[in-house]
C-alpha cells in the first residue's frame, strides 16, 4: 500500500512538472535561443534567399524543439505562408520584404488559436535552431496565394479550435500547418469552400501518421486543450511542413523544396534523410 | 505484488503521457508581442552598421500582374485602411518585373505588440502622468 501511495505520487510529482514544462514551454519560447543580432543576420539571409530565388510567396517552418524530442519523422513545429509585401513603417517609411502569416495557438487558451502577420526576425525569435524549412511554390501557385491575400480571403479558412495533431479531412480542428494547407488549396482551387476544400484534401493529400501510440496520445490530452484525438478516427494523422513538401512535389506545384540552414546551405528536402517527411 | 506491478504500470503511463504532451506540444506561438525585443535589437552590437529596426504598420502583398508586379490593397481594410490606400498609391509608383530576384529592405522590421498590450502600455503611462500632476 505505501508503495502504491508513493507510486501514485511520484506519477503525479512528474505530471506537474510535465504540465508545467509545457506551459513554460510557450513563455520559454519567447525568450530567444540565440542572439538577437543571430537571429537579426539568420532571418534576414532566410529573406534574402527566397528574394535571390524570385519568390513572392513561399512556405517557411521553423523548428521549435530539439530533433530528439520530436516524433518519428517530423522535424518542423510551425509553418506559415510568407508574402512578399510592401510594408509601411512606424516611421514613415516603406521597405520591401516578407510577410509571414500564421496561424498560431493561443498562449493562454491552448485549443484556440489566432491568425498573426508577424516579420521574419519575429518568426525565428523563439526558434529551437537556426534553420528554415523552405518550399517555393510554383509561379502560378505563387500567384493565386498573391492574390488570395490581396484579396483577404485566406482569413475566411481559419477555424480556431486548435489541437496540435488536427485531422486535415475535416474541419473540427485545425493546426498552423493545416491552415497552411487549406489556404494552399484555397489558391490552387480558387474557391474558400471548406467542405470541397477537405473533399480535395481527401482525395489527393497524404498526411503525416503520428508515431505515437493512441493511448499515449489520449492521455496526454487529458492534460491539454491544445491537443485532442476528438477529430480522429482509428488512425492518427495530422498536416507536416514534409508532408506539404511531398504533397506539392507529388502534384508539380512546387519549384523547390529545402531546408536552410544558418551558414547559408541549403538542403533539397528529398535528399535529408530526417526531413519532416512520412 | 500484483499491486505494485499495477501501480508501476500507472506511473509509466502517466510520465510517457507527459513526455507525449512535451513532444507534442506544438510551438505555434506567436512571438511577435514582445515588447523587449524591438530595443534588444536596437541595442544589438553586431548587427550591420546599415541595418536599422522599425517595426511595422501594415504589409500590403506586392501582386504579379502580367510582366510586372504592384502592390494590392484589398488585404488590409478597415483599421488600416487608410494605411494601406497610401502605401498602395506608392507602391504602384515602384512596381517589379516579374521573374527576377526581388529587393529585400535591409531594416530588420518588427510587428508591433499587440493591441491590448499597447493599451494596457498607454492606460499606465496615463495613469502615472495623472497621479504625478496630483
Amino acid at each position: 500500500m505505501k508503495t502504491y501511495i508513493t507510486s501514485i505520487g511520484f506519477a503525479l510529482v512528474l505530471l506537474m512538472c510535465g504540465i508545467q514544462d509545457v506551459y513554460a514551454g510557450s513563455q520559454q519560447h519567447g525568450k530567444p535561443s540565440f542572439t538577437p543580432e543571430a537571429i537579426a543576420t539568420f532571418s534576414k539571409s532566410v529573406e534574402k534567399y527566397a528574394a535571390g530565388e524570385g519568390a513572392r510567396a513561399f512556405i517557411i517552418a521553423r523548428r521549435g524543439r530539439p530533433i530528439d524530442d520530436m516524433p518519428k519523422g517530423i522535424r518542423f513545429t510551425h509553418t506559415a505562408i510568407a508574402i512578399y509585401s510592401s510594408i509601411q513603417l512606424s516611421n514613415g517609411d516603406t521597405a520591401k520584404g516578407y510577410a509571414i502569416h500564421n496561424l498560431y495557438q493561443d498562449a493562454e487558451e491552448q485549443g484556440k488559436s489566432h491568425l498573426i502577420t508577424d516579420y521574419p526576425v519575429d518568426f525565428f525569435w523563439g526558434a529551437y535552431a537556426l534553420e528554415a524549412g523552405i518550399i517555393i511554390p510554383s509561379a502560378e501557385v505563387q500567384q493565386a496565394l498573391v492574390n488570395l491575400y490581396r484579396d483577404d480571403k485566406a482569413k475566411l479558412l481559419h477555424n480556431p479550435q486548435y489541437s496540435v495533431v488536427a485531422n486535415p479531412f475535416n474541419s473540427k480542428r485545425q493546426n498552423c500547418t493545416e491552415y497552411t494547407l487549406d489556404v494552399l488549396n484555397a489558391a490552387i482551387y480558387s474557391t474558400t469552400d471548406i467542405a470541397q476544400l477537405k473533399v480535395n484534401a481527401k482525395a489527393h493529400f497524404s498526411a503525416q501518421k503520428v508515431n505515437m501510440s493512441r493511448a499515449k496520445l489520449g492521455l496526454a490530452s487529458m492534460f491539454s486543450d491544445g491537443l485532442t484525438l476528438s477529430d480522429h478516427g482509428r488512425k492518427v494523422e495530422t498536416t507536416t511542413f514534409g508532408s506539404l513538401a511531398h504533397y506539392m512535389q507529388k502534384y508539380d506545384l512546387s519549384e523547390k523544396a529545402v531546408i536552410f540552414a544558418s551558414n547559408g546551405e541549403t538542403t533539397i528536402i528529398e535528399e535529408f534523410n530526417n526531413a519532416d517527411s512520412d | 505484488m500484483k499491486n505494485t506491478r499495477s501501480t508501476l504500470m500507472l506511473t509509466a503511463l502517466l510520465s510517457s503521457a507527459l513526455f507525449t504532451h512535451s513532444a507534442m506540444a506544438d510551438d505555434s506561438f506567436d512571438h511577435s508581442g514582445k515588447a523587449s525585443k524591438h530595443s534588444a535589437l536596437a541595442a544589438s552590437e553586431g548587427l550591420a552598421t546599415t541595418a536599422s529596426v522599425a517595426s511595422a504598420v501594415v504589409a500590403v502583398p506586392v501582386v504579379l500582374t502580367g510582366s510586372a508586379v504592384v502592390a494590392g490593397s484589398a488585404v488590409v481594410e478597415s483599421a488600416v485602411n487608410e494605411s494601406a490606400r497610401n502605401l498602395h498609391q506608392a507602391s504602384h509608383q515602384s512596381s517589379v518585373a516579374s521573374n527576377q530576384p526581388l529587393v529585400i529592405t535591409e531594416t530588420i522590421i518588427t510587428a508591433d505588440p499587440a493591441p491590448n498590450q499597447v493599451v494596457t502600455t498607454k492606460t499606465k503611462v496615463i495613469t502615472t502622468t495623472t497621479n504625478t500632476k496630483r
